[in-house]
């Protein structure tokens, strides 16, 4: 029985930041994940290692926390971040006669930021301005007429499967064992205490015991489901957030929108679409099973159509939800919520060796995972010293190369080559080494989305994806517009001949990946929509036959 | 200056053509508006009728979808389905004789079982020439060692995928290998695409060149077909004997996913043949006045429309003919005619899962909106045909342009009749209830 000082479960970004921790410290360290790397609420946020400027009247210590480590993530995957500078207007009732109430408003606001604008240096970012009404429909025409103002205040953006992908892999790097699509099924216990697990390898049924001196649950909203494992309760108060997906940039600032009831909703750039984001809403349900209801879309629409108006000639691509796993309180509406996060060793709860966490931001994962690491290490005695915000993660040691010259020296398309260096920096040119030995990995197989071959087999190959949805998370395969309509056979294709798989296989392996993108597209079925997927019924089903049982010969 | 005509046509693609041929041949000055290529552009280049798990004769399986889906078009022709599917069978052909369609002669036959760009078999009664030469069901009774062609780029992948699909469909006789000619070999050839390879393989000198790098590789392999993804754009059938006179080994041609090859070599033939066929096209939108008149919108001018009779053949949601609004309801474009799906008038995914499953195999209900029709394919005062006819679903059906053809064919004899124009053989096609 292989056996460790640490498993981790849960492959989101606070399991594969604590692996990459652990085994940066020289614990060996075992990292398991029952789907894949940002499956659940980890890739299902809206993507920004923001400062969290929400928190600020009630947990300044959040607020804090994320705007260090947001400095600190930046310092360890430049290329992973982008700038998206936000604009927060103030819309008026009768646009263009302010009331002394609208001033006043924001006036406050303009204090509230200032506030904010002293954490900003821990995270590179520039001091608040504030904007005319002139001045900021000079940067965003769109905006409803007639404001008041508005006040400016800059975050980051980032690719949050890649950073998880990219701490599991940093953690492998360091000698963690590595396994997603590997479930706990049981933990193996030694009177109370907690000394290993029983796994099970999903996809193909097989079993192993492991033992493991220490034991970290990470499973995010699955949190309590795990810890119940061991018999142990973890209280969260699950949040329900939907965010939509448009097939455009629609702005090129974040900007800040006031929903039907007063909350905050944003939307903002993020690659080639916009994002807008986000519910938040208590939820009840099985995390694994989430859907989102037209109330939530109309309601995220409305939202920014009132800032925003022209958002309703935009073609929403799909909306997608995730579980906070944020900490239990009774009483608080849901967004006044703390978004702090707690560590708990379960050895007063009678399971010693398991360990917790719950709450926080992505922001502020790396830290997170250091103080998680920091219980663990002194549970087990090891004194070695964090070394995650040092480290850059693959790809982030120096910059990325430049696009265009990535484009001609390796004959891809600029726009691939561009988005090559994006979400692997400085291993770029790793990625397309491939294609000078494969001459057709050159070709683009995802065109919404710049995706070579080249890219997909780099992350077949060193990214333990093994299906075409975990390389949608590693390349946004089939994220992009036309939601997998032309990559699907190609991608379908590349990975039959990467991990040698029967056609069957492969077609069965592209029929997941079709259902998966179907569930967030059908949430959203009006207007062009519909078009596109009668297009992609079209391709995979009238044209390709993928309905048809393979090797069926009716023929006969 | 008005324009005018025994029947307009609105729709650009196989419906809207096939109602213009049909009318066309009852005598009547037939008018197309097109806003744009149909979505037939974009198909497989497959003309389909009926599929189904049985090999029956499509009359047989058509029976059988009009049976199990009482929405379905065929439903409500009765007994005059399969004579319609005969008329439209022989329709296409004559129409279509420069793309060498062909395949099933009547409704007495069976499908051809062709090469779809997954490695599948797509069951169709017609297809274009070199791809009908494709059929599946003929390669597998003999010896036949198949050579996918894997020529460039994503496509080069694709063709390893294709021949594992096919081997168990070819097995026990016959089998599928793939076959790597010494063409395309430059650093930009990786990224051309499939049109694009077609387009390249007209110019002058590519396709021999391409001809004689194939012979060296169906030599070395010992192949007794190619299959090749594309034999070219502008003139597939002299393409394809070009090719089989060069290599000295049977061309067979893959189905086309979009942007189809196969699916704009249909558009263009269409096009011309509406021509030859004496009928006027134009591009513009067709629009109902305040008076019900039809109007056509070209560009900032708008023409009135002098019409006997009006088919709409605008296609579905693609096609651009029904829209779904924001808040669900179902539209139909042209003449706010009632549309639905599943007999309800709006979509609510959600609050209604018995439109879109849950899983993108279907069935999908919703998927088959579009507005309802008497026995004669009438929709108010208008006829309808094709895709803007509700209660038929292509991805499920395996019946998705041979449903254009039949409804396309009656809608244009039935306008002719309503204009006036009763030629000889306006009866056949027509239904009475």
């Amino acid at each position: 029985m292989e056996s460790y000082d640490l498993l981790v479960i849960g492959g989101g970004v606070n399991g594969t930041g604590i692996a990459r921790d652990a085994a940066m410290r020289g614990l060996r360290t075992m990292l398991v994940e029952k789907k894949d790397f940002a499956a659940g609420s980890s890739g299902a946020n809206s993507g920004m290692i923001h400062g969290g400027i929400r928190y600020l009247m009630d947990d300044p210590q959040v607020t804090r926390l994320a705007c260090l480590d947001s400095g600190y993530i930046q310092r360890i995957a430049p290329h992973l971040l982008f700038r998206i500078p936000f604009l927060y207007p103030v819309l008026l009732d009768r646009p263009g006669e302010p009331t002394l109430k609208d001033r006043a408003f924001l006036y406050g606001a303009e204090v509230y930021f200032e506030a904010y604008d002293r954490y900003q240096p821990l995270k590179n970012g520039k001091a608040h301005t504030r904007l005319t009404d002139a001045e900021l429909h000079e940067l965003e025409p769109g905006i409803a007429p007639g404001t008041l103002g508005a006040v400016t205040m800059d975050e980051y953006g980032i690719d949050p499967f890649r950073l998880c992908t990219l701490n599991a892999r940093s953690a492998a790097a360091h000698g963690a064992a590595v396994r997603n699509h590997t479930e706990v099924r049981r933990f193996l216990r030694e009177g109370a205490a907690v000394v290993g697990a029983e796994l099970r390898e999903v996809r193909t049924g097989r079993s192993e015991e492991v033992r493991a001196r220490c034991v970290f649950n990470a499973g995010g909203p699955w949190a309590p489901k795990i810890a119940a494992l061991a018999g142990v309760e973890v209280k969260i108060r699950p949040g329900k957030g939907v965010h939509l997906t448009l097939d455009r940039r629609l702005s090129n600032y974040g900007i800040i929108c006031k929903a039907v009831d007063g909350r905050d909703v944003f939307v903002m750039p993020h690659e080639d679409s916009s994002i807008i984001g986000t519910t938040d809403d208590d939820f009840y349900g099985d995390p694994d099973d989430l859907y989102v209801t037209r109330d939530e879309v109309e309601y995220l629409l409305q939202a920014v159509q009132h800032t925003f108006p022209a958002v309703r000639q935009a073609r929403v691509l799909r909306a997608w939800a995730g579980v906070r796993p944020t900490l239990y309180a009774y009483g608080p509406l849901e967004d006044a919520l703390s978004r702090d996060h707690a560590i708990y060793d379960h050895e007063k709860d009678g399971a010693p060796g398991l360990f917790t966490i719950v709450g926080g931001k992505l922001a502020s994962f790396r830290a997170m995972a250091q103080e998680a690491v920091d219980a663990v290490s002194r549970k087990l005695g090891n004194a070695s010293e964090c070394r995650t915000h040092q480290v850059a993660l693959p790809g982030g040691e120096v910059a990325p190369p430049e696009a265009e010259a990535l484009s001609r020296k390796h004959a891809v398309p600029a726009f691939a080559a561009a988005r090559i260096a994006y979400r692997h920096g400085a291993e770029a040119e790793r990625v397309l080494a491939a294609a000078e030995e494969q001459p057709e990995l050159r070709a683009v197989a995802c065109s919404c989305e710049g995706v070579t071959f080249a890219e997909l087999a780099f992350s077949l190959r060193e990214e333990f994806a093994v299906s075409l949805a975990d390389l949608r998370r590693r390349c946004r395969l089939a994220m992009g517009v036309c939601q997998g309509t032309r990559c699907g056979g190609p991608a379908a294709a590349l990975l039959a001949d990467e991990r040698q798989l029967t056609a069957e296989a492969a077609l069965s392996d592209l029929t997941a990946l079709l259902d998966e993108r179907w569930k967030g597209n059908r949430a959203v079925f009006t207007g062009d929509a519909l078009a596109q997927a009668e297009l992609l019924q079209g391709t995979y089903f009238t044209t390709g036959a993928l309905g048809r049982p393979g090797g069926d010969r009716p023929w006969r | 200056m008005a324009l005018n005509a025994d029947v307009v046509v609105v729709g650009g693609g196989l419906a809207g053509a096939c109602a213009a041929f049909a009318a066309r041949e009852a005598g009547a000055q037939v008018l197309v508006v097109a806003r744009a290529p149909g979505a037939s552009a974009m198909s497989s280049g497959a003309i389909d009728f009926a599929g189904g798990d049985d090999d029956l004769p499509i009359g047989e399986a058509a029976r059988r979808l009009a049976h199990a889906a009482p929405a379905h078009p065929y439903a409500l022709l009765g007994d005059a389905l399969v004579p319609a599917i005969d008329d439209a069978l022989s329709l296409l052909v004559r129409h279509l004789a420069a793309l060498g369609v062909t395949g099933a002669r009547s409704a007495a036959d069976r499908n051809l079982w062709l090469v779809t760009p997954l490695g599948r078999a797509k069951p169709a009664a017609l297809a274009q020439g070199a791809i009908a030469a494709g059929d599946l069901r003929n390669l597998a009774a003999r010896q036949t060692r198949l050579g996918v062609v894997a020529l460039a780029g994503s496509q080069a992948v694709e063709a390893r995928l294709v021949a594992h699909g096919l081997t168990p469909l070819l097995a026990p006789l016959a089998q599928a290998i793939v076959v790597a000619p010494d063409f395309y070999r430059q650093r930009g050839d990786a990224l051309r695409t499939l049109p694009e390879i077609a387009q390249d393989l007209d110019a002058p000198g590519r396709r021999a060149a391409l001809a004689a790098s194939l012979s060296r590789a169906a030599a070395q392999a010992h192949v007794t077909h190619l299959l090749l993804p594309t034999v070219g754009f502008a003139d597939p059938a002299g393409a394809h004997a070009e090719l089989e006179r060069a290599i000295g080994v049977p061309v067979v041609e893959m189905l086309g996913a979009p942007p189809s090859v196969p699916g704009l070599r249909l558009h263009r033939a269409l096009a011309a043949a509406l021509e030859k066929s004496g009928v006027r096209s134009v591009q513009g939108i067709a629009e109902r006045r305040a008076d019900g008149q039809v109007q056509i919108v070209r560009g900032v001018e708008c023409e009135p429309v002098q019409a006997g009779a009006v088919v709409l053949a605008s296609g579905r949601f693609l096609g651009g003919g029904i829209r779904c609004e924001a808040d669900g309801r179902l539209r139909e474009t042209v003449f706010d005619l009632r549309a639905r799906a599943a007999g309800r008038e709006a979509l609510r995914a959600l609050q209604n899962e018995r439109l879109f499953a849950e899983r993108a195999a279907g069935p999908h209900p919703g998927m088959a909106a579009g507005v309802e029709v008497d026995r004669d394919l009438r929709a108010g005062s208008v006829f309808a045909c094709g895709a803007v006819l509700g209660g038929f679903d292509p991805a499920r059906d395996e019946g998705g342009l041979g449903v254009c053809a039949v409804t396309g064919a009656l809608a244009g004899r039935n306008a002719a009749r309503a204009a006036g124009r009763t030629g000889a053989s306006a009866a056949a096609g027509t239904v009475r209830s």
